[in-house]
């Protein structure tokens, strides 16, 4: 019992995330896309902070969710629906929890647990009645691997007969009649006792089976009347019966915690990701679904990119880049200063974490390699830093991320070691740069360095970019990026120049 | 001459009921209430208390011991004492019980699983015979088999399979409706069963575990114990048993007849097994996490000669106290050659030297009571007891007080004639008078228990005492080489120098006339 609606196979459990989850989230700027996708909508804000951080890392894996997600865009009126099953059930869920946690301490703990998870078990079980009802009103229409699946899965289940037992199990606190089977034991104490029928007041007698009970009733008939200690202890077996049921139930209701565990992070994904694509039409921008390259594949090439959180924030459609990386192992950005340098990675940062979570992104075309991990590293300009322990705080920053880099790692550095001179700067990060290449990491480098950048240029490296900001001959910024040779200058004097009048 | 105790032999000696003096000075007393945390409800600790006292019981235990290492054998011996357990259990219910046929039922349940218990193991043991070489345990074996044919024999048997064949025929089924009781007997629908040609009744767990796909487990199929209290009967089951009573007198007088018969249920020897054992199988367990934690515990041989020595003797109450904190306890090598012989420990403060008297007390403890021993070799004369003396660690007397409380506990130590043969550990004796008395009265202390060829490890600050002669070794706690505030915990037999934690600290601190003289050039 799995909705399995992120993966083929799987939950998002035990799934990898960035190494660097907060690092990735503040430098690229993505709690603008969280806060979109949520609509202020506490679950989904959680859950796709969380999805959104474990990337996918194969083709297939990102097809198979953008299949899903198209599906849910084309029937965003159920995926309302699915969405509202997922906001019941996770209540319920945490109530169980809180309730399973609270009587802990209650001497009465036994009795009420086993109406909190009686009650838990209908209204699942309900729900899921609902889920292949809605799914199979639309059955036509499910072109995705994911929700055919699903429905497949709901469909074998024999969902109406649990939800009988329950019921049966339900009217052992409210009224029924029932058989068992008794053997004694030492002591002549109930050793043993088996369950042979539940029968609701109210329900039709059945033919033979209570008929067999029936028959016997003129010989051994004992009423129980007003003995008070007789009644408590029928009560006691009813409620030992409930108890031995809810045992039996066990692992189904673990099975059903997990199910809408899943369920609730999955449907919230999907809802979010749908709310963010209905937003982005508002604000006429486009979304594409990009074309992942497997791992260790290294051609990136795209046209109209640009920047997600900018468009939102200022809503407007910023200006777009369009670049050819072939066989991209280093790309150095170098270039005016307020030129776009940082925003285009970013840019960059982001279309790539939306490809790798199965989102389509802001471009009219895009297509990367998936990296197992990527790694942002990006100048900090907290003032709680003074200077001297900055640089002590980037290389720490810097050693932790990579005790973590794997083989086909991604590594987006912005203007990493400026708080040091130049000279130094260069050094340290030329030994980080060369590791890399030589270890198979990209990296993806906007930098000031300038020596850094121009030994790079010329030892022309197999795989090696460089991209300028432009800068037109009056000095205006295009905001656009453009393969050239590093500039000596960031032409911060033009900026000095505009300050100075 | 056939099996008696697996402790023992056929040579019980009257159990020491306390701990005996030397326990708290070794740790011991630690270290046994760590080896019984694996025994409950058995009173185990006496056999730690009472040392077998000849050479011949110690080889009957590390036999045992030896079979022990066997994790196979453990188990089954476990699931023995597991079984018997739970079958005295269900007895001690008769004997608390009321009714005549509470009793009768209990009684017979009690013998149902004591037969049981003793037919696994005989399965069970069968199947790793082969492993099995110690005198003691074949012995216990063979006994085992005796027993069961004696069952037989004595019409045991018979007599149980037929009282539980009627006992089998009190199950019933009851309906409850809202507000009476239906009871109709099992043998009844079984009849109507046979009619039907179908099944009449299903198990509704059953049926629920399957169409829930859960893998279906034994305590799925039935409720048990609904109510409990092992001697209150609930009015249901009174009611139950009364209308029983009525239809089935038959079957209760056949389970009575079992009791009034067979009364007695279990042997001496067995019960006494049951509670020796336990000595084993913790121990076992004991030495299976001190291996787990990398330590080595071999098996004490006995020297002829006298000759004395150790490879890699550690604290193992140092270990246990240290298991989770990732801290590796040293260990030490030693050699007596002549005998007998004394060790004096010199050396810096919180260097290991009380630790190794205590490891080495450890050891002799653990062989002398034919266990294995925390060290990877010990061979060992066999000694008559322990002894130790240790500076009592807080008291409210003066110094004048303090001495002569040290030396009331030393006289018994020291009387003529008892004592004899035994092994020693002293630690910092009379401390608290002058250095020049203390080493005299040392000494003194020193001489007369070898003259009672008595051995010893003997801890103290006075390095005259660790003087060579004869039968005195002088063994020093060693520092980390180029490291000197660092301590090793290491004792190598050498001179004594003098050499302790001060002089690491004024070297630390570049204190030492040169380095002032230059400091200050």
């Amino acid at each position: 019992m799995e909705p399995y609606l992120l993966y083929r196979d799987s939950s998002t459990d035990g799934k990898k995330s960035y190494a660097f989850p907060r690092d990735v989230m503040k430098d690229l700027n993505l709690d603008i896309i969280f806060k979109t996708m949520a609509k202020q909508d506490d679950l989904i804000h959680e859950k796709v902070r969380r999805v959104m951080m474990l990337p996918l890392t194969t083709p297939e894996e990102v097809y198979y969710r953008q299949e899903v997600l198209r599906d849910l865009r084309r029937q965003d009126a159920m995926l309302e629906d699915f969405y509202a099953i997922a906001v019941r059930q996770n209540k319920a869920l945490k109530d169980l929890k809180a309730a399973i946690k609270s009587n802990r301490a209650k001497s009465t703990r036994k009795t009420s647990e086993l109406f909190e998870c009686l009650n838990y078990l209908m209204q699942g079980q309900d729900d899921l009645i609902k889920i292949r009802e809605l799914l199979l009103q639309k059955k036509d229409a499910w072109q995705s691997e994911g929700v055919q699946n699903l429905l497949e899965r709901l469909k074998e289940m024999p969902l109406e007969s649990i939800k009988k037992r329950l019921r049966e199990a339900n009217s052992l606190t409210i009224g029924c009649e029932a058989g068992y089977t008794f053997q004694f034991g030492g002591g002549m104490k109930m050793e043993k006792a088996e369950l042979n029928f539940i029968r609701p007041n109210g329900d039709a007698k059945k033919n033979g089976l209570e008929n067999f009970y029936l028959t016997f009733l003129k010989r051994n008939a004992i009423l129980i009347g007003t003995d008070v200690t007789l009644q408590e202890d029928v009560n006691h077996l009813a409620e030992e019966t409930l108890g031995q049921i809810i045992t039996i139930f066990q692992p189904y209701l673990q099975k059903m915690m997990v199910f809408y565990e899943h369920y609730c992070e999955e449907i919230s994904f999907y809802m979010g990701a749908v709310q963010f694509m209905r937003r982005m039409d508002e604000l006429y921008v486009t979304l594409k679904l990009p074309e992942p390259k497997p791992v260790g594949s290294k051609d990136t090439s795209f046209e109209q990119l640009y920047e997600l959180s900018m468009a939102v924030y200022t809503q407007r459609k910023p200006v777009g880049n369009s670049i050819t990386l072939l066989n991209n192992r280093m790309t150095i950005i170098t270039g005016a200063n307020q030129g776009g340098k940082s925003t285009f990675l970013r840019s960059y940062g982001i279309a790539q974490v939306l490809m790798q979570c199965g989102m389509p992104v802001p471009a009219g075309k895009f297509s990367a390699p998936l990296y197992p991990q990527i790694f942002t590293h990006f100048t900090r300009n907290e003032d709680e830093h003074l200077n001297n322990g900055r640089l002590s705080e980037e290389l720490q920053r810097m050693s932790n991320m990579i005790n973590k880099a794997v083989p086909n790692s991604l590594f987006l550095l912005n203007e990493s070691f400026a708080s040091t001179t130049e000279k130094e700067g260069s050094k340290i990060a030329e030994g980080i740069i060369n590791a890399f290449y030589e270890k198979n990491i990209t990296t993806m480098m906007v930098t000031h360095l300038y020596q850094l950048a121009k030994k790079k240029y010329d030892e022309a490296k197999d795989g090696s970019h460089f991209l300028v900001a432009e800068r037109t001959e009056n000095g205006t910024r295009t905001f656009k990026m453009l393969p050239g040779e590093p500039t000596y200058t960031s032409f911060g004097t033009d900026l000095f120049k505009v300050l100075e009048g | 001459m056939g099996f008696e105790s697996i402790l023992f032999g056929s040579a019980k000696p009257e159990l020491v009921k306390a701990e005996p003096d030397f326990f708290k000075d070794l740790q011991l007393d630690y270290l046994v209430e760590k080896i019984l945390e694996q025994s409950k409800g058995y009173k185990t600790a006496p056999y730690f208390y009472t040392f077998p006292g000849t050479a011949e019981i110690i080889r009957y235990r590390q036999q045992i011991c030896k079979d022990m290492e066997s994790e196979a054998l453990c188990t089954v011996l476990w699931s023995f004492c597991r079984r018997l357990a739970e079958s005295r259990k269900i007895y001690n219910l008769s004997l608390e019980s009321q009714g005549v046929i509470a009793i009768a039922t209990y009684h017979l349940q009690a013998a149902t699983l004591y037969r049981e218990a003793l037919l696994k193991l005989d399965e069970e043991l069968g199947g790793i015979s082969e492993g099995i070489t110690s005198e003691g345990l074949k012995e216990f074996y063979t006994y085992i088999k005796e027993e069961l044919k004696k069952q037989e024999e004595t019409g045991f048997v018979a007599a149980l399979n037929r009282a539980n064949s009627f006992f089998s025929e009190l199950k019933f089924t009851l309906s409850i409706d809202q507000d009476k009781l239906i009871v109709s007997e099992e043998k009844e629908a079984a009849k109507k069963r046979e009619r039907k040609e179908k099944k009449p009744v299903e198990n509704y767990f059953e049926e629920l575990a399957k169409l829930l796909g859960v893998e279906m487990q034994e305590q799925y199929l039935a409720m048990r114990d609904i109510f409990p209290e092992p001697l209150k009967t609930s009015t249901l089951e009174h009611v139950l048993v009364g209308i029983l009573k009525k239809s089935k007198p038959k079957v209760f007088e056949e389970i009575n007849g079992f009791k009034q018969n067979f009364p007695d249920i279990y042997p001496k020897i067995i019960l006494d097994f049951e509670e020796e054992v336990q000595f084993y199988l913790c121990f076992q367990k004991f030495r299976t996490r001190t291996l787990g934690m990398g330590y080595p515990m071999g098996t004490a041989t006995t020297s002829e000669n006298g000759e004395f020595t150790g490879r890699e003797v550690y604290d193992i109450a140092l270990v246990w106290k240290q298991e989770l904190n990732d801290y590796e306890v040293v260990s030490n090598d030693f050699s007596m050659k002549n005998h007998p012989c004394f060790f004096v420990v010199t050396g810096p403060n919180q260097g290991g030297k009380t630790t190794f008297a205590r490891s080495m007390g450890q050891a002799v403890y653990f062989a002398l009571m034919g266990l294995p021993v925390n060290a990877e070799t010990f061979h060992m004369p066999m000694f008559n007891g322990i002894s130790t003396h240790f500076e009592a660690e807080e008291t409210l007397q003066s110094n004048s007080g303090k001495l002569k409380e040290e030396i009331n506990r030393l006289i018994p130590m020291m009387r003529k004639d008892s004592n004899r043969n035994s092994f020693v550990v002293l630690n910092e004796l009379f401390t608290t008078a002058t250095t020049h008395d203390a080493m005299i009265m040392g000494r003194k202390v020193m001489e007369s228990f070898l003259a009672r060829d008595c051995y010893g490890i003997y801890v103290t600050h006075i390095q005259e005492l660790a003087e060579e002669a004869d039968n005195i070794i002088s063994l020093v706690a060693q520092l980390e080489p180029g490291e000197e505030s660092k301590r090793s915990y290491r004792m190598l037999p050498m001179k004594a120098q003098g050499y302790g934690y001060s002089d690491a600290l004024v070297k630390k601190f570049h204190l030492e006339y040169e380095e002032i003289i230059r400091r200050l050039s």
